[in-house]
């Protein structure tokens, strides 16, 4: 029986706040840019993200050690959550907003991409403290490192790493550089 | 002669609205003003003539600030209304694409949406 390889929100916070760089990295990003789950298939997949078997291997038991993917019985499609529109990307900002009434989304040019909850002073100046790291007001700042682009998330309070819409987010970023065309 | 494929300019601009937070309009104009495409309350001839009056006065403006012999090159302005939001971007040729939304928070949204659908038209622009 097929088995499918689920990404789960909580990596987003784990493997998209550095670039890119370890086995265990590269599949989790990989795996995010896929539109539907990808069928357990260690040589295929391996070969797709240029590692030997072993490695990818390993970076699955270290994914699924660390609660950002899962093994399913069930394929999942993942498509609408590309559809970049700022509309639905503010609706999934809302919703990773119920455990903290304050959001920012930041571009890699320290401009509010959306948020949610601040006035209009108070956020295009925490999107560009933001940009530099935590600020004092916002002490809490998610790098999410997509492809060539970094945005920042950013609150005065917690975010809640194991948020659906969090990995939502992350699909709908995605979609927008796809938009182009370009690799992300 | 090669000729610039309306329907997909078009098409690229009618992705837009969707993109820009508040999206008031977008106009593709020629570098001497002329409309090549036009979507939103940017229909008609005036916002093209407003984009390429803009870029020229810009440019020739701050021409003088320019460091040593190099030219003022604008490849992207951003202009903050009381309510309103303008991006300005040079593409392939010298066309301009001009975007308006009618909110000034989510500037990145508006600048990221001007980039993509820059990059997008380039695809369809037949180089000068």
């Amino acid at each position: 029986m097929t088995r499918y390889l689920e990404i789960q929100a909580r990596g987003v916070a784990q493997w998209l706040s550095e670039p890119a760089a370890s086995p265990a990295q590269q599949v989790f990003w990989g795996l995010l840019q896929m539109p539907r789950s990808a069928p357990l298939v260690p040589a295929e997949l391996a070969g797709r993200f240029g590692l030997e078997v072993a490695d990818f291997s390993r970076a699955l038991f270290e994914l699924n050690r660390g609660h950002a993917l899962q093994v399913t019985e069930r394929a999942r499609d993942h498509t609408e959550h590309f559809v970049y529109d700022f509309a639905l990307l503010c609706a999934d900002l809302r919703q990773l907003a119920t455990d903290t009434p304050q959001l920012v989304l930041t571009c890699d040019d320290g401009l509010c991409l959306a948020q949610q909850g601040l006035p209009e002073d108070v956020c295009l100046q925490q999107a560009a403290l933001c940009h530099h790291g935590a600020s004092q007001e916002f002490p809490c700042v998610l790098p999410l490192h997509l492809g060539e682009r970094v945005l920042r998330l950013c609150s005065p309070g917690t975010i809640d790493a194991t948020n659906t819409a969090l990995l939502r987010l992350a699909r709908r970023l995605i979609g927008l550089q796809q938009l182009t065309g370009l690799d992300v | 002669m090669e000729s610039i494929n309306d329907a997909a300019l078009l098409d690229v601009l009618g992705q837009v609205p969707a993109l820009c937070p508040d999206f008031g309009g977008a106009v593709l104009a020629t570098r001497d003003g002329l409309v090549l495409a036009a979507i939103g309350d940017y229909r008609g001839d005036t916002p093209a003539a407003c984009a390429a009056s803009l870029s020229v006065h810009l440019q020739d403006d701050l021409q003088p600030l320019a460091s040593g012999d190099t030219e003022a090159v604008l490849n992207e302005v951003l202009i903050f209304g009381d309510a309103t939001l303008w991006y300005l971007s040079r593409l392939t040729a010298g066309h301009l694409l001009l975007l308006c939304s009618r909110q000034t928070v989510h500037v990145g949204a508006v600048r990221l949406a001007g980039q993509t659908t820059a990059m997008r038209l380039n695809r369809w622009l037949i180089p000068g």
